[in-house]
């Protein structure tokens, strides 16, 4: 009978604490990323629960899950953490996934799957952030052979380029900015060129290293194995692939009806100004050696980043001066001064590539900007630095919503977002209460 | 009394970077002896013309065959021992319509100006303030000056014209060198025995094929007179079929004014 009595008061108590959470917020991290990498928004929403301005809502603290083994294995993954954490997670009324890129398009994935199997949901409203939902133009390239040598061929033209003239007159011009902590931003930029050795600009044998580097290096391999992971993450991220052709259909059955219960989604998507790809590929690499530290990618730092290409160019100029045949002796004797004429020459282009073709370049291998259709004018697709936001409205269903100025990497860590997202959960956000309230009215969980 | 002083301060200190600046980029003609100042407008690109499968191009190659044109105003100021200050500015881009804007180099905190005095270059931005200097090489113009203190200013134009467009005087010579990175080198040289000048310079491989010429040094004797072409294919540019790419650049000089004080 005691027994009895005591199950009885156990059982209440945790029908009682499940009853108390009628709310669940879980946070998915998106490709590469980890425990930490949505710490700021969870962090952000339990100082709002603390203040007493959020109901009774729980919000789960970010876990690492496997991002690197394509879509299906990483929703398979999310859905065993958070159910292994909380045992519960599936009977509580209400549930919110906050998703980051890869994280979002896994989610859904596991909506379906848990759909397709329990006829249950996996949760009831789903925020994305910057998720690719058609897919990355930048996979669909590495995932085909042709379209990757070409990709890697291209790489490596630029950084012959863009080196050249460094490369043949070594004049340690270049180690100021190795110097400069702020180098970091174009440091980390570089190291996705594969770069390790950036220091070496300053080496006499910087040519015969960067021909090491450039027969051996192939950018695409440094991407599978060091960013994506594998090669079956990008396949599954490729537009039209058959992962995300599957999801977008399934997508289409819920929002038409064929399901029976209703999912809330709200797809937010950043765009990103000039010079788009530089800062995202700061920011990524950046924030993967110093875990969390994003000072230096807010946009007050933009001018500086600007400022450090002119200053870039202005070396490569000093050095085109420096070596002018107007104004040097050399020129004007008798006799080929094939050295310095060669040396000139390689400053010249790269200078003139720094100039006019260096960020185009990025722009076209990230599918952000098409050039083939030239003599026409070529298209520039709004984007956050990696994704078109294109893709990532293309969200049945979902109701897209725009933060300006904000990259892939820095979305889910801005002051921004989190506004929004207080704006989402306050019910103040107009474009919401304009377009769904029946949106607004879900994702509320502001006390007034 | 505090606002007055904070005023006077300001008034001061914004006096006191006025006569920084000027110190920078002075105006002062008299104290040189040869001014010669000139607009110089810059055409680049990538000829990829040769090429027949165009499959076979890199991303860069695409984007390098677009023409850049770019626009500067030169000012180069000689002293009587020969040295020398440069100052360039660079004006806005002319960017063509069917190319992509660059914002990346549109902001005001890219160098404008370019000052390069005492072995230094230095960079200033649209507004005018120092951003940074670099070392450099000035160079001592004594044979710009040389050339110089034998024309009148009155009828410098003229008189460059004529020394320059007589044919006759230009001698031809063919010399042959080996060359580390490039082989065997013929080298044609055009030199002007008026003015003492190399006019045009023409370098041939050991097939006998032209690999690169220029006309550099008419900018400063005779700008107006010849445009100066300069066409390079080197070996690097080389795609999987052995198919050279031409880079070339082309330099226009207009508004050529020179003040000769010696």
């Amino acid at each position: 009978m005691k027994h009895l009595i005591f199950m009885f008061f156990v059982a209440t108590a945790y029908i009682g604490n499940a009853q108390q959470t009628h709310t669940k917020v879980n946070f998915i991290h998106g490709m590469n990323g980890n425990s930490q990498s949505l710490t700021r928004i969870h962090n952000f929403f339990i100082n709002l629960q603390r203040s007493d301005l959020i109901n009774s809502t729980s919000f789960v603290q970010p876990v690492y899950h496997e991002s690197a083994l394509g879509i299906g294995y990483t929703a398979q993954n999310i859905a065993d953490k958070i159910f292994g954490s909380d045992p519960y997670y599936y009977e509580t009324p209400k549930k919110i996934v906050i998703a980051h890129s890869l994280g979002g398009l896994a989610a859904r994935k596991w909506y379906i799957d848990y759909k397709m199997s329990t006829k249950k949901d996996a949760y009831n409203g789903i925020i994305t952030l910057n998720s690719p939902h058609l897919g990355a133009h930048i996979a669909s390239v590495l995932t085909n052979e042709v379209t990757r040598a070409k990709f890697d061929n291209s790489v490596k033209d630029a950084i012959y380029r863009i080196t050249e003239g460094a490369s043949s007159d070594s004049q340690g011009l270049l180690s100021e900015f190795v110097k400069d902590p702020k180098f970091q931003i174009i440091y980390s930029g570089c190291e996705f060129l594969g770069f390790k050795a950036l220091n070496n600009f300053t080496n006499k044998i910087f040519g015969r290293l960067l021909d090491a580097i450039l027969q051996q290096f192939n950018a695409s391999d440094y991407i599978i194995s060091n960013i994506a992971g594998s090669q079956k993450v990008l396949t599954d991220l490729s537009v039209g692939s058959t992962v995300i052709n599957e999801i977008n259909k399934n997508d289409i059955k819920q929002t038409t009806g064929t399901y029976d219960t209703k999912v809330f989604k709200i797809a937010i998507n950043g765009i990103e100004k000039s010079p788009q790809v530089f800062r995202m590929f700061g920011s990524s690499f950046y924030a993967d050696s110093k875990k969390g530290s994003y000072e230096l990618f807010n946009h007050d730092n933009d001018d500086y980043l600007l400022a450090l290409f002119g200053k870039l160019s202005a070396t490569f100029d000093a050095r085109i001066q420096a070596l002018d045949p107007s104004t040097n002796e050399w020129w004007r004797r008798k006799g080929f001064c094939a050295e310095k004429k060669a040396k000139r020459d390689a400053w010249i282009r790269s200078k003139d590539y720094l100039e006019n073709a260096f960020h185009t370049f990025f722009l076209v291998e990230m599918g952000l900007l098409n050039i083939s259709t030239r003599p026409n004018p070529p298209i520039f697709y709004p984007n956050d630095g990696l994704v078109t936001t294109s893709t990532q409205k293309g969200f049945p269903g979902a109701i897209p919503i725009l933060i300006e100025e904000t990259n892939h990497e820095e979305i889910k860590n801005s002051k921004e977002t989190a506004y929004l997202l207080r704006a989402i959960t306050n019910g103040s956000c107009d474009q919401l209460n304009r377009e769904s309230p029946s949106h607004s009215a879900f994702f509320k969980l502001f006390k007034k | 009394m505090i606002h007055k002083t904070i005023i006077y301060l300001v008034f001061l200190s914004s006096l006191f970077a006025v006569s920084c600046k000027q110190e920078l980029i002075g105006d002062n003609y008299e104290t040189y002896a040869i001014v010669i100042e000139y607009d110089l407008e810059e055409k680049i690109y990538q000829d990829n013309s040769s090429i027949l499968d165009t499959s076979l191009l890199t991303t860069s190659d695409i984007i390098a065959s677009e023409v850049t044109e770019k626009n500067s105003h030169w000012k180069i100021q000689v002293k009587k021992d020969g040295t020398c200050r440069k100052e360039v500015i660079y004006n806005n881009k002319v960017i063509p319509p069917n190319a992509l804007k660059q914002s990346i180099f549109d902001k005001n905190n890219v160098f404008k100006t370019v000052v390069y005095e005492n072995n230094k270059a230095h960079y200033f931005n649209e507004s005018g303030t120092l951003m940074y200097s670099l070392d450099t090489e000035t160079p001592l113009e004594k044979e710009l000056l040389a050339h110089y203190s034998k024309i009148k200013t009155s009828e410098k134009k003229q008189q460059l014209k004529n020394e320059i467009l007589h044919s006759k005087h230009i001698e031809i010579t063919e010399e042959n060198y080996f060359d580390k990175d490039f082989g065997n080198i013929s080298e044609r040289m055009f030199y002007d025995t008026i003015a003492h000048v190399v006019i045009k310079r023409e370098l041939y491989n050991s097939n006998n094929e032209l690999f690169y010429k220029d006309s550099m040094s008419y900018q400063q004797y005779s700008p107006n007179q010849f445009i100066p072409y300069q066409e390079f294919s080197f070996s690097y540019l080389i795609n999987e079929y052995n198919q050279k790419y031409i880079g070339i650049r082309k330099i226009t000089y207009s508004n050529i004014n020179i003040i000769n004080n010696l």
